[in-house]
This record gives structure tokens, C-alpha cells and sequence, in this order.
């Protein structure tokens, strides 16, 4: 069995292509800095590395994962997946937990970055998943979702990532995904298809924008000490486990790392680490 | 539905507009300069300046204006950052229809003023992104808040600040001819703002970087 990354391995209803009509080539504005390009395949190490780094900054603590988790190699070996989780805090206080996880072949990569707040009435959730193939981002959809917040919560989501999806208007294939990534969304959401090598300082730019828009909007220290101050609100945590459930079914990575690791292992990796309910 | 969801709701596409002007892209894109900045922040303290004369003195809505909205000495610091300040550059027709408006809403509307102070302050949660590319494109190093504080001030304490602003306007049980003085006004602010920041000048090709300290001469002052 051929167990190269390709699309054929995601069905077309999860990535639909873009709408007829429209050339996207059209769209793509020059970046405005000097462009990561990398001669060969795409790897996503540069967002690993930053990824890692906000942590440190934002001195969450780096938690110790099952090993059957942390690193496998996939049933083919020709991929290897490494998943990392810290969990935010303020005043000593557990905010909820950043897991990530970094998929990479030989041609392929990818990235999944999910922040799940233990409040998840007052803290938005992180969501990011990037994917590779080649010299091209096929895929790549960040957003700040509010499958939980209140509706005065909800807004400060909207006033931040109007700004944050403008910025990245000028990547290719934004505006059509699918409704499973969209229906917690405030519609701010960046989503890109078919991304070329050349606008792939633009992608980490994206990752990293939203991801350090919601670090500092939303777990500093000044703007966590009401959430880290409140009590865990059980109904609100179910709701969220809800939305994790929904992606967990939904997400076109399960049937990747189906394919990949075998569903058995999946199953009990979407369950027990990438979805399961934020501690704290 | 509170009514700052309902003027939320009633500016989200105007708010929308506006982020795709050419002076909100160039903060964004690295397309702005230090001259074509600090003109828009020019425009800016006028704005500040009339709301923060109008707003004290209408007791209906003067406690919901507190210090930290005071911006003017914000801005002019950031004026003085690149070698400016407020008298170098002209108030556009844009900027002076939004004062005499933000006069009128005080003798007339004064819960409208409530409207201007949610977009000012709202904009601050669009500071948390704005601030680093615009601080990249205007050639400051990094880390550095001088000439960027309109973005940076408080900003951390944004989040919380905004949403107090909004539950306490959503709990003051205002009747519905207030909350729709309220929502008119937030709509008719953006609006204006929209105006204003389609006609603020951006360089077509601005490359020009400033220093810190190491003002650029400009016609005002070389004249």
C-alpha cells in the first residue's frame, strides 16, 4: 500500500475547491518581507520552533506526555509525528492547555495547533492546521474560535481577528471552507489553499500572528486574572468537549492519521490527548 | 441581546471597510512611513481631543470616560518620536466633520458619545496586531513602544477594559430611545472614520524609514 501523503487520502466535501470563476493567482500579493523560501519541500519546523518559544515566553508549563503519543513513527516509516502540550497559566493558575502537533516526511508536513481553555466561557479557543505537499501549503486555516464564549467575549474575538484576517486577505483560496472549521467562528478565520512556496513566510506570519494576537489578548497575566480567578464551570467544559468532539469526526487529519498510524492508535490519540478535555 | 452586541452587530461591516483602506493596509503590509503616519495620527488627536473635551462634560455618559481613553498626550509623544507634532500637519475636511459632530453629539446626543468612545476603544484590541508590523514597517527595532504607544499603551489591559466598558453600558438599563442614540451614533462614528481614513494620503511607494531621534525633514518644516 502506497502511503505518501497525497489529497487523494482526504475526501473532496473536507478541502472543496475553489470557487469557479475566480483567479486566485490574481490575488496573491508580493510579501512584504523577504520570503522563508525553502529550496526543497515545505517543513513547518520554523512554527515548531516559535511555537516553543511563546511557551517559554509566556512561562507555560511544558507537560510530560504519555510516550505513546509524544512520538511515533507512521506504519510505513516515512513519517514521523511528534506532539507537545504545555499548559497555560496566570497567577499559578492553569488557563488551559496548547497541544501541537507536528506531522513530517520526507515531501509532506504538518502542523495542528489547538489552545482549549479550561474556561471556555471566558477564553477563546486556538485553532490552526497547515499541511504540506511538496513545495505547496495545500491547506492552511487558523482562526480564534468561540464555541463556547459569551457574547460579549465573542466580540473582542471579532474586534481582534477582523484586523488579524485583513492582513492575510492576500493569501489564495480564503473564503470557502468548510462549514465543520467555520461554525464556532466570529468569519475572521484565514483559509488558504494551494499556498506557493514563495508566500510561505506569509503562512508562518499568519500562524504566528493569530497565535500571538490570542497569547497576549487573552492569556497574559492582565487579561487572564479574571479567567485564572473563576471557577471550572462543568457545563461549559462540555460544550467545549462537544466542539472537540465534532472536530475529531470531522477533521480530514483523523482519516490521514488513519492511514497512517493505524485507527486503533488514532482513536485513542484524537480521544486521549489532541481532544480530550482541558485540564485545570 | 445587550446593546453593545447590537452595535457590534450594526458596525461589524463598516468596521470591515475600514481595514481595507490603504492607511490601514499600510500600517499592516509595511507600506507605511513615518510622515504618512504621523499624519494619521494628527487626524487622530483631533479626534481625541474634541471627544475628550465633550465627554467630561455630559454627566449621562462622563463616568463611562475614564483616564486611560485620554490619548492626546499618547499621540503627541508619538509625534515628537519621528520629529513631529500635532501643528506640523493640517486636520483634513474629513477629520473636521467628525469634530464638529462629536460637538454636536455633545449638546445634542450625548449617549452617542458612548458609540465614538466603544470604536476608539475597540481599535485598541486591533492595536494588539497592529502594533508589531507597523512598528517593523516604520523601522523602529524591535521591542521598541516609541513612536508606537497610541498602540501600545495599556494594551495588555485592553481586553479587560473594553469588556468592563461594555457590561457596564449593557447593565445602566438605558430605555430604547437611549440604546438607539447609542447605536446610531457608533454606526454614524464609523461611518466618518471610514471617510477619514479613505482620504488620509499614503505614499505610493513608501519606503522611507525614520530613526528614532533622527527626525526626516518635511515641507512644513523645511519651509
Amino acid at each position: 500500500m502506497n502511503y505518501s501523503l497525497t489529497f487523494d487520502f482526504f475526501p473532496a466535501q473536507y478541502y472543496p475547491t475553489c470557487p469557479s470563476g475566480v483567479n486566485f493567482q490574481n490575488r496573491i500579493a508580493p510579501s512584504s518581507t523577504a520570503p522563508s523560501f525553502q529550496s526543497g519541500p515545505i517543513n513547518y519546523l520554523r512554527l515548531v520552533e516559535q511555537t516553543t518559544m511563546f511557551m517559554n515566553q509566556q512561562r507555560a508549563i511544558s507537560e510530560t506526555i504519555p510516550t505513546e503519543f509524544s512520538k511515533r513513527m507512521s506504519l510505513n516509516s516515512k513519517m514521523t509525528l511528534i506532539a507537545k502540550e504545555w499548559t497555560l497559566q496566570s497567577e499559578n493558575q492553569p488557563l488551559g492547555q496548547l497541544r501541537m502537533v507536528h506531522i513530517q516526511g520526507a515531501k509532506n508536513a504538518i502542523i495542528n495547533t489547538w489552545i482549549f481553555p479550561n474556561r471556555p466561557a471566558k477564553m477563546p479557543v486556538f485553532a490552526a492546521e497547515l499541511i504540506a505537499v511538496g513545495n505547496a501549503t495545500k491547506v492552511a486555516f487558523v482562526d480564534i474560535q468561540v464555541p463556547v464564549l459569551s457574547k460579549v467575549a465573542a466580540d473582542d474575538v471579532a474586534l481582534l481577528t477582523t484586523t488579524l484576517s485583513t492582513r492575510f486577505s492576500s493569501l489564495p483560496c480564503n473564503e470557502t471552507p468548510p462549514d465543520w472549521a467555520t461554525n464556532a467562528s466570529q468569519g475572521n478565520f484565514t483559509y488558504a489553499r494551494d499556498v506557493p512556496n514563495e508566500q510561505l513566510s506569509t503562512v508562518e506570519d499568519c500562524y504566528l500572528s493569530y497565535l500571538d494576537t490570542y497569547l497576549r489578548a487573552f492569556a497574559s497575566d492582565e487579561a487572564a486574572v479574571e479567567v485564572a480567578n473563576s471557577k471550572r464551570d462543568e457545563e461549559a467544559i462540555d460544550i467545549l468537549q462537544e466542539y472537540q468532539i465534532h472536530h475529531m469526526e470531522h477533521s480530514p487529519g483523523n482519516k490521514f492519521l488513519d492511514k497512517l498510524f493505524g485507527s486503533e492508535w488514532t482513536e485513542s490519540f484524537m480521544k486521549n490527548f489532541l481532544f480530550a478535555k482541558p485540564r485545570g | 441581546m445587550g446593546v453593545m452586541s447590537l452595535v457590534r452587530s450594526a458596525i461589524s461591516a463598516s468596521h470591515f471597510q475600514i481595514e481595507q483602506t490603504a492607511f490601514s493596509k499600510a500600517m499592516m503590509d509595511g507600506g507605511m512611513n513615518p510622515l504618512d503616519y504621523s499624519r494619521g495620527l494628527v487626524q487622530l488627536w483631533h479626534i481625541h481631543f474634541a471627544l475628550e473635551r465633550s465627554a467630561p462634560k455630559r454627566p449621562e455618559i462622563a463616568s463611562y470616560f475614564t483616564t486611560e481613553m485620554i490619548r492626546t498626550t499618547t499621540i503627541q509623544r508619538d509625534l515628537h518620536a519621528f520629529g513631529y507634532d500635532k501643528n506640523h500637519f493640517a486636520p483634513l475636511d474629513e477629520t473636521n466633520i467628525i469634530v464638529e459632530q462629536i460637538q454636536a453629539w455633545e449638546r445634542n446626543a450625548p449617549y452617542a458619545l458612548l458609540g465614538c468612545i466603544y470604536i476608539l476603544e475597540g481599535s485598541r484590541m486591533g492595536s494588539l496586531v497592529i502594533a508589531k508590523p507597523l512598528g517593523r514597517s516604520l523601522g523602529l527595532p524591535p521591542g521598541t513602544t516609541s513612536g508606537l504607544e497610541y498602540h501600545t499603551e495599556g494594551a495588555l489591559a485592553t481586553p479587560l477594559r473594553l469588556r468592563s466598558f461594555k457590561e457596564s453600558v449593557d447593565n445602566a438599563g438605558f430605555d430604547a430611545q437611549i440604546e438607539s442614540e447609542l447605536i446610531e451614533g457608533a454606526v454614524n462614528f464609523m461611518e466618518l472614520l471610514n471617510n477619514l481614513y479613505s482620504a488620509i494620503p499614503v505614499s505610493a511607494n513608501s519606503s522611507p524609514k525614520a530613526t528614532l531621534n533622527e527626525p526626516i525633514t518635511h515641507p512644513l518644516k523645511s519651509a
